[in-house]
């Protein structure tokens, strides 16, 4: 039978081979960064909201696609708002004429709405005004009707005009609809917005702004950029200082950093060749990278300087160092990857890249732990005098060791606190609301408070859709358009409804129009024929974004403020009722409910259930992982309660601070887990460790683990939660509160593998019952 | 004598040939504006004097059609001005449904709408020009033709040759603030002075329409556009105008221009 070869053999032989050929390894390495830098060149910062439903297993995708290309984005225009006084100034609608012109002029819009533009049709005493509203020539009796019908219309109030007449809205609806245009088309399309007003100062007391949906992705993306220069600096200076205050020398923080770096560049080149841009959940990753690499060039530098001061020479205290962390190190990096790894089987290549490119930066981390490093610590001259930090070091381990005296006679007492803890907290979490944010992720400052303006005065950015599909001719039956009156007449009332507008209110005006004004007219008249001859008059243009040409399909528009998926899903959920009442199938008609509102925040709120599930599953592959290595069920499961408690406390913490789950806070279960485990994995295995060695104490098993693992696991949890708070600094909310709820989750871990870990090995324990660990080491610095 | 192109373009190479030996010297260097003045006295559509029963065909991009029947009946009134009682026979919902439309020399035109089921005419005012007729993709802007009349600027340019024929191509600009066009382009057969082609353009020099003749007849010693297809570019939507049954020399008394008349089914 041949023999399996030791690992520690294996490792040996290639440091050996490693450090034999430097000037080899050397070159290559810089051709893999070379090579990693120009492949890191093609990626992009983008935010899009799509990038979260626009995939092609998404089964609700292809009726909103349709929906869009029919009928248009009536959420996605780039808007002007104007306020002022007195809208109806000259002066003022000299410039709203202007400034539509100015944007009619470039090609990136397909259509420019605004109330200078505007057609419609209302009564005049006997005769009937159609077409364009506002002319020229229009005398003050003219105006003062175009206001008043513009002021009652449902195709205008909150569209182009506001409740109280005191705003106004230059709508400017791109070639390509907003929620399928790139985040360039969308940049170009505000760019020529802001040129347009540019051009000429706005009359005296109106204010003038730039807003609408093109304008949240489009800052959502600078900003993501902007973090990057903001984060990447931060996180650099906190592992600077850590390395300072660990090895007390510019070589400690060199080193590592070099280590780390590398791996960075290589994920950033894989990054690259997937071709993905960098989102709001990629714009983590080099925080969790740097975090996370720098762990491991820690301990070994650790190990490495330690067995220089014990008087080895160099070569023999790199193979050393190497020979007893290389494993640990690795299966703490494994154990990281596969929390991460188990994205890619996500249905949105967002979330799924994301996995996949910090698996693989995890995985490289190490491996550059076990390559850079050691060239690094073979070529660099050492300074002759190094400090260490031992009298922290024991300070820590004292504080370590009066915590174990308080555990160890009450162990069962320690696991039944902890026990409660997590249920109350699992209880509490599963009750969690899930509500993710569009404009409410957008960094605070002047954009988000534009568009909470633009919903307030006009409409919202994010839209539900009734989509109405039946035979030629369907639409357009009186019955179907009563139908569809109905469903806007439930809806309209609602709170987070800004407008609702459908072919209906068409049929309506006009009927109202031709009745000479009478507002009881105001409805869909009973005749087929006389319906067709509204709709046989009114305008094509003004038809298409409600009905195709052959009145086989239509939709209803309402447009919504954004208050959250949750509150956008109980709008969903009425309007669906709605929706039922008006029976449509019973005409013919098939009716189903879309837009952004419910295909994009369904995917968002699905990516939360993801991360949450992908958690579980990476948890569940860890202790697997942990079952082979330590040929023990038990032990692996030993380490289930004090790696869920700190994440469940993370949700608790979350619940107390009344916020909902979204994207952004789940995400903190699955950037936790590496550093989670690390701590626990190293003190089972150092407790197992001296059990095969014949150790029949185990309270001294335990002490003597936490004394050698304790003060590293310190530092790597200081690392690892002061790496991840950077993420405070982040201009979206959603990733300042995962950097603190990182942060906290980290630290719990800490104090839940010096206190509960302790006491379930003391209760779960027994000597010489765990053979077959002895290839796991301790790791202590 | 109805002809479609190509395959009665002998015909009117002959016919175009013989017109063209009849006029030479308005056909050696005529300049931009002259070009128009022409294309507009020919009335090539009928819609300024005589009576012609005709189809639009509409159809959206995926092929759906859909027809209104109607027949017009039109005079000079102030020329090159003229009233229009256009009536609607198909499809059925919209039988009996009329419109009236009196040009004015100096101020908006006169129009009125009658829908058989209100049973009265309505006078309809506002800014309709950039509005379709009748849901079709035909504006009122394309019908009054007023964009060619009032210009700011007509230039001509170098001919061109559109299928077989030599053609003027002129690109005018429009002078009024209401037209919802900003340029036009035109290819007139240097023979009858028929647009064989025209291209509409909005602000941003985007192409919005295309208006493209398909076919011509010759009746009462006039040339007329039987078969001509309007297509809306941005939605792919179309509407293909046909003159089925032309009656040139029909003499229209005055007072059938008349809202009262426009009730009578």
């Amino acid at each position: 039978m041949q023999r399996v070869a030791n690992p520690k053999t294996v490792l040996t032989a290639y440091l050996r081979w490693l450090l034999r050929h430097r000037a080899m390894m050397a070159g290559i390495l810089c051709l893999s960064i070379g090579l990693s830098l120009a492949s890191a060149r093609r990626i992009r910062f983008q935010f899009q909201f799509r990038d979260f439903f626009d995939y092609p297993a998404n089964v609700d995708l292809p009726l909103f696609r349709q929906d869009n290309e029919e009928f248009g984005d009536p959420a996605g225009n780039v808007v002007v708002l104007i306020e002022a006084n007195d809208l109806w100034r000259p002066a003022v609608l000299d410039y709203v004429t202007d400034i539509t012109r100015t944007l009619a002029t470039d090609a990136i819009f397909s259509r420019v709405q605004s109330i200078t533009t505007a057609s419609g049709i209302y009564a005049d005493g006997d005769e009937v005004v159609t077409g364009q509203l506002l002319r020229a020539d229009a005398d003050p009796g003219r105006l003062e009707r175009v206001k008043a019908y513009l002021a009652q219309s449902p195709l205008f109030l909150r569209r182009l005009l506001s409740r109280d007449g005191k705003a106004t809205g230059i709508l400017a609806e791109m070639r390509t609809p907003a929620t399928f245009a790139s985040v360039d088309e969308q940049a170009q399309a505000v760019a020529a917005a802001r040129r347009a007003i540019a051009k000429r100062s706005p009359p005296p007391g109106a204010r003038v702004t730039i807003t609408g949906a093109p304008l949240v992705e489009t800052e959502t993306t600078s900003s993501l950029l902007r973090d990057q220069l903001t984060l990447l600096p931060g996180v650099i200076l906190v592992i600077v200082l850590a390395l300072l205050w660990t090895f007390r020398a510019l070589h400690g923080v060199l080193l590592a950093i070099s280590a780390v770096t590398v791996a960075l560049i290589w994920t950033t080149g894989i990054f690259g060749t997937f071709g993905r841009p960098v989102d709001i959940l990629a714009s983590v990753i080099p925080t969790t990278l740097l975090v996370y690499g720098v762990v491991d060039p820690i301990f070994v530098l650790t190990r490495f300087l330690e067995k220089l001061d014990a008087g080895r020479l160099r070569e023999d205290a790199i193979l050393e160092s190497f020979q007893e962390l290389g494993l640990p190190c690795f299966v703490t990096s494994l154990t990281t990857a596969v929390g991460f790894a188990s994205f890619v089987l996500a249905d949105a290549p967002t979330v799924r890249y994301y996995g996949l490119t910090v698996a693989i930066g995890v995985l490289a981390a190490w491996a550059t732990t076990m390559s850079v490093l050691p060239l690094l610590l073979a070529s660099v001259k050492l300074p002759a005098k190094r400090h260490s930090a031992l009298s922290v070091t024991h300070g820590i381990m004292a504080l370590l060791a009066g915590t174990w005296a308080r555990v160890r006679p009450r162990p069962g007492l320690v696991v039944l606190v902890a026990c409660t803890l997590l249920i109350a907290a699992g209880a509490l979490a599963s009750r969690q609301l899930v509500s993710n944010q569009y404009v409410g992720g957008l960094p605070r400052g002047q954009v988000q408070d534009d568009v909470r303006r633009l919903e307030q005065r006009l409409s919202g950015v994010i839209r539900l859709i009734v989509h109405l599909e039946g035979a030629p001719g369907s639409i357009s039956q009186p019955a179907a358009l009563a139908a569809m009156a109905n469903v806007q007449r439930s809806i309209a009332a609602d709170p987070l409804v800004t407008s609702t507008t459908s072919l209906a209110d068409y049929v309506a005006e006009a009927n109202q129009a031709f009745s000479g004004g009478d507002a009881a007219m105001r409805q869909v008249p009973r005749s087929p024929a006389l319906v067709a001859q509204y709709l046989t008059l009114t305008d094509l243009a003004d038809k298409a974004p409600f009905v195709n040409g052959d009145e086989s399909k239509a939709h209803i528009a309402v447009l919504v403020a954004d208050h959250g998926s949750a509150a956008s899903r109980a709008l969903a959920e009425r309007l669906k009722a709605a929706v039922a009442e008006a029976r449509f199938e019973a005409l013919g008609l098939e009716a189903t409910v879309t837009g952004n509102g419910i295909v994009a925040y369904r995917e968002l709120d699905h990516v939360v259930h993801v991360l949450l599930w992908g958690f579980v599953s990476a948890f569940t592959m860890i202790l697997l992982i942990e079952a082979v290595l330590f040929r023990s069920l038990r032990l692996a499961l030993l380490t289930l309660l004090p790696n869920l408690l700190p994440v469940a406390v993370c949700f608790l913490v979350v619940r107390a601070l009344g916020k909902p789950l979204k994207i952004e806070n789940t995400l903190v279960a699955s950037i936790s887990i590496g550093g989670l485990f690390n701590t626990t994995i190293h003190l089972v295995a150092r407790v197992a460790q001296q059990v095969q060695s014949g150790e029949t104490e185990i309270d001294l098993a335990i002490s003597r683990a936490l004394s050698s693992v304790g003060p590293a696991s310190l530092y790597t949890a200081a690392i690892l939660s002061l790496g991840f708070a950077v993420l405070g600094l982040s201009r979206f909310p959603g990733l300042q509160t995962l950097g603190l709820l990182s942060a906290v989750t980290l630290v719990f871990g800490f104090f839940a593998d010096v206190t509960v870990t302790p006491a379930l090995l003391k209760l779960l324990v027994r000597p010489r019952l765990q053979p077959g660990v002895a290839h796991l080491e301790e790791v202590a610095p | 004598m109805t002809m479609s192109w190509p395959s009665q373009g002998f015909t009117v190479m002959v016919a175009a040939l013989l017109l063209a030996s009849a006029t030479p010297a308005q056909s050696e260097a005529p300049t931009g504006s002259e070009i128009i003045t022409r294309v507009l006295e020919n009335d090539p559509f009928g819609l300024s004097g005589g009576s012609v029963k005709a189809r639009f065909v509409l159809s959206d991009k995926q092929g759906k059609q859909k027809e209104l029947g109607f027949e017009a009946r039109s005079r000079k009134h102030d020329p090159p001005f003229s009233k229009s009682l256009v009536r609607f026979s198909a499809p059925p919902d919209l039988a009996g449904a009329g419109f009236l439309q009196i040009q004015n020399r100096g101020a908006d035109d006169d129009r009125f709408l009658f829908l058989p089921e209100l049973k009265r005419s309505r006078r309809i005012s506002g800014g309709l020009r950039s509005t379709s007729f009748m849901g079709t993709d035909f504006s009122f802007a394309d019908l009054d033709r007023r964009d060619l009349r009032q210009t700011k600027r007509v230039t001509r340019l170098p001919d061109v040759k559109l299928a077989a024929f030599d053609c003027y191509h002129i690109e005018v600009v429009p002078a009024r603030d209401d037209s919802p066009y900003a340029r036009l382009e035109l290819f007139v057969r240097r023979d009858n002075f028929l647009p064989l082609k025209s291209i509409s353009y909005d602000a941003s020099n985007v192409a919005l329409k295309e208006l493209q003749i398909e076919q011509i007849k010759k009746t009462s010693g006039r040339w007329f556009i039987t078969r001509s297809k309007m297509r809306t570019l941005a939605n792919q939507h179309s509407t293909v105008l046909i003159l089925d049954v032309i009656d040139a020399d029909a003499q229209i008394a005055d007072d059938e221009f008349t809202p009262r008349n426009l009730e009578k089914l």
